[in-house]
């Protein structure tokens, strides 16, 4: 339901709005996949930055605690044996360790509570090296022969409380560490899913494009089809436009020449009578030629005003195609009788022979008597006037399920080929100067009331062998 | 002047030819191209007035067939067909005048005139012999101070023979120049009509003029100046 519609409506936009769709389907795919890959690229860089931080501050923090050891084991190796080369770890620890911690503050800056534990270390720190400063010190006193200004008590508590503090110490450190391997671990999850996401989404934005791509591709093909097909219409038209626009150049240049034709032969007439009447003078017999142009002008005139009638009822008729008169049903037999008899007069006085067929039953048509019988007869007369004596017509009544099919055929000259489609139009000869008999407008008004009559008229024939005309209407049951 | 007037419909030609012959020209009438093709042939015309649209050969070939023939005879279509591509179509087939139909007859009747005046033989509207002066275009014959208006069979005979002086024209000869191709003239058609025009000339008293060649024909002789 809804996709017929999406068509529809996609089929009323105009051609440059699709194709810009089309167009923009696969850059905005390629668009989309490659900032959100960008994207994704930053956020694992970032979280690779953090990683290598953390790990970092783990190795600095490891480093630390070693310095710190060293200088405690290279004190108590001096106070076993009072040699000062011992002391070495001791001295490099001291050196290291400030560094080491202040590095290790630069480092967690950007988090408070590793910061506060820092300071926590820190403390530890200055307490277990001022320690170890003081019991270095001692030694040193001992050595030297000095009496010791402390006692047994005193020394014991000194080294249990620098045994406490190493150990506060290495606890502090070791609980700056769990956190940040703590945080490692956090940071590598992150980063491990992102990685996990940023496939996801490739193989999804890939999936995208190639949707994109082939509804693109289909757009087009169907744009294509649309506009090859629009321009085949075109043409079509186009072909049919022209024949159009020739026929009414046909009929606008017989037309002219029907018409001026009898008022040529008028205005000849009456210009030549006029100057016989001036030349005839008082006393002389009265000119006889006057007369007879007058008679011929008479003559033109009623034929003039004949075609101008015939020509105004097809222009008024074809003004009124689409609304046909509305006919009531008549029987056709009383009718054909009628034609037969006038064709059979028309036959005779052409030295022609005629036959009619017809059935005898009643057959109702639904239209008028009068303009049906102006058609047959301009078809019954076109034949006798065609066809050269001695030949013959036949009239045939031929009644079908539908249809009613009245033919009239002749055994005349024939019609070629290249002229039977334009029979029916007005003023059309078929050989345009040979002597011209009638108007020219017989067969074009027969086809008009055929139309009007809801029926066809059909002329078929063969050169050498004759015509023959068909009128097809339709039947009443 | 003799006109071939080649139009296939009667109701037209017959006015045509009448005005014509009025006017004092010999005017052959025809129906057909082909017939009209043969007449060509066989006698020198001044003018051809030819319709466009014709059975046998149409009025345009049959202007190219004449120019063809390298013959410079005027020629005036008069035709139905008027939009501009047929009119230059017939002039370059070459015709020196395109009417439209419906013509005016005094209009045709001025342009042949016209035609007349183009003519290489052409020496003024009227033809001269002694003091004798026939004025082609109002048919008078004038003579010192006397003249005399002409009919226009009277003045096709006296055009003739002034055109013809001091030869003797034989019966056929007569025929030839003066009938249409479709009349037969009757055995004393000429000998009637020289009559009558003797009888026109009285009033000028230059009826002699014409002497009959007895056994051989007419002559037109204007008295020799001494």
């Amino acid at each position: 339901m809804i996709l017929p519609t999406l068509a529809a409506r996609w089929q009323a936009l105009p051609v440059r709005v699709r194709g810009n769709t089309i167009i923009a389907i696969p850059i905005l795919c390629l668009i989309t996949s490659l900032s959100a890959v960008a994207w994704l690229k930053m956020s694992l860089t970032e979280d690779e930055m953090w990683v290598q931080h953390t790990q970092v501050v783990r190795l600095e923090s490891k480093r630390l605690l070693n310095a710190l050891i060293d200088a405690e084991t290279g004190m108590r190796g001096y106070g076993l044996t009072q040699r000062e080369e011992f002391l070495a770890p001791y001295y490099q620890a001291q050196a290291v360790i400030p560094r080491s911690l202040t590095r290790l503050e630069n480092l967690v800056q950007d988090n408070p509570a590793q910061v506060a534990q820092m300071q926590v270390i820190r403390e530890q720190v200055d307490a277990t090296l001022a320690l170890l400063v003081q019991k270095i010190s001692l030694q040193r006193g001992r050595q030297q022969g000095q009496p010791p200004d402390v006692n047994g008590v005193t020394l014991y508590d000194w080294l249990n409380a620098g045994k406490a503090a190493m150990d506060a110490t290495r606890q502090a450190i070791d609980q700056f560490a769990a956190v940040e391997e703590q945080l490692l671990q956090q940071r590598q999850a992150h980063q491990d899913h992102y990685q996990r996401v940023t496939w996801y989404v490739l193989w999804i934005s890939g999936g995208f494009g190639l949707v994109g791509t082939a509804l693109a591709i289909h757009l087009f093909w169907h744009l294509e089809r649309e506009l090859t097909t629009q321009a085949t219409q075109l043409q079509t038209t186009n072909r049919q436009l022209t024949a159009a626009c020739t026929q009414l150049e046909r009929f606008t240049a017989n037309a002219s020449h029907e018409l001026r034709t009898p008022l040529a032969a008028i205005l000849s007439n009456a210009q030549v009578g006029l100057m016989d009447w001036e030349d005839w003078e008082e006393g002389e017999p009265p000119p006889a030629g006057v007369r007879q142009r007058l008679t011929k002008i008479v003559t033109l005139t009623k034929h003039m005003s004949e075609l101008v009638r015939q020509l105004l009822w097809l222009a008024r008729q074809e003004g009124n195609d689409t609304q046909p008169p509305p006919f009531g049903a008549i029987d056709l037999a009383p009718w054909l009788q009628q034609w037969a008899n006038e064709g059979q007069s028309q036959a005779t006085a052409a030295g022609l022979t005629f036959t009619a067929e017809m059935p005898a039953t009643t057959i109702a048509v639904c239209g008028d008597g009068a303009l049906l019988g102006q058609a047959v007869i301009n078809v019954l007369t076109n034949a006798c006037r065609y066809t050269p004596a001695p030949g013959a017509i036949a009239f045939r009544v031929i009644p079908a399920a539908a249809h009613m099919l009245l033919e009239v055929q002749d055994t005349g000259p024939g019609i070629p080929a290249a002229a039977l489609p334009h029979l029916c139009e007005p003023f059309y000869r078929v050989n345009p100067s040979g002597a011209a008999a009638g108007f020219g407008l017989g067969l074009a008004i027969a086809q008009q009331i055929v139309r009007v009559h809801g029926g066809e008229l059909r002329i078929t024939s063969e050169v050498g062998a004759g015509t023959t005309v068909a009128i097809a209407l339709p039947r009443l049951p | 002047m003799r006109i071939l007037l080649v139009e296939d419909d009667p109701e037209q030609r017959e006015p045509l030819q009448a005005a014509l012959t009025r006017s004092g020209h010999i005017v052959d009438g025809v129906a057909d191209g082909a017939i009209a093709q043969t007449l060509l042939h066989d006698q020198p015309y001044d003018l051809l007035i030819l319709d466009w649209l014709l059975p046998g050969v149409d009025g345009v070939t049959l202007c190219r067939q004449v120019r063809h023939a390298q013959q410079s005879t005027p020629i005036v279509l008069l035709t139905a067909k008027d939009t501009i591509a047929e009119k230059v179509q017939g002039l370059d087939a070459g015709a020196d005048d395109y009417l439209v139909k419906p013509v005016d007859v005094a209009e045709l009747l001025a342009r042949v005139r016209a035609l007349r005046r183009r003519s290489p033989h052409w020496c003024g509207d009227v033809v001269a012999v002694a003091e004798l002066t026939l004025h082609l275009d109002t048919l008078q014959l004038h003579y010192h101070a006397a003249q005399v208006q002409l009919k226009s069979g009277d003045f096709q005979l006296m055009e003739y023979l002034m055109r013809h002086p001091r030869q003797v024209l034989s019966h056929a000869q007569l025929e030839h120049a003066l009938w249409t191709w479709d009349e037969a003239p009757e055995s004393n058609a000429i000998a009637s009509r020289m009559r009558r025009l003797r009888q026109r000339l009285q009033p000028l008293g230059v009826e002699d003029w014409i002497t009959t060649v007895y056994g051989m024909g007419y002559c037109f002789q204007p008295p020799s100046p001494s």
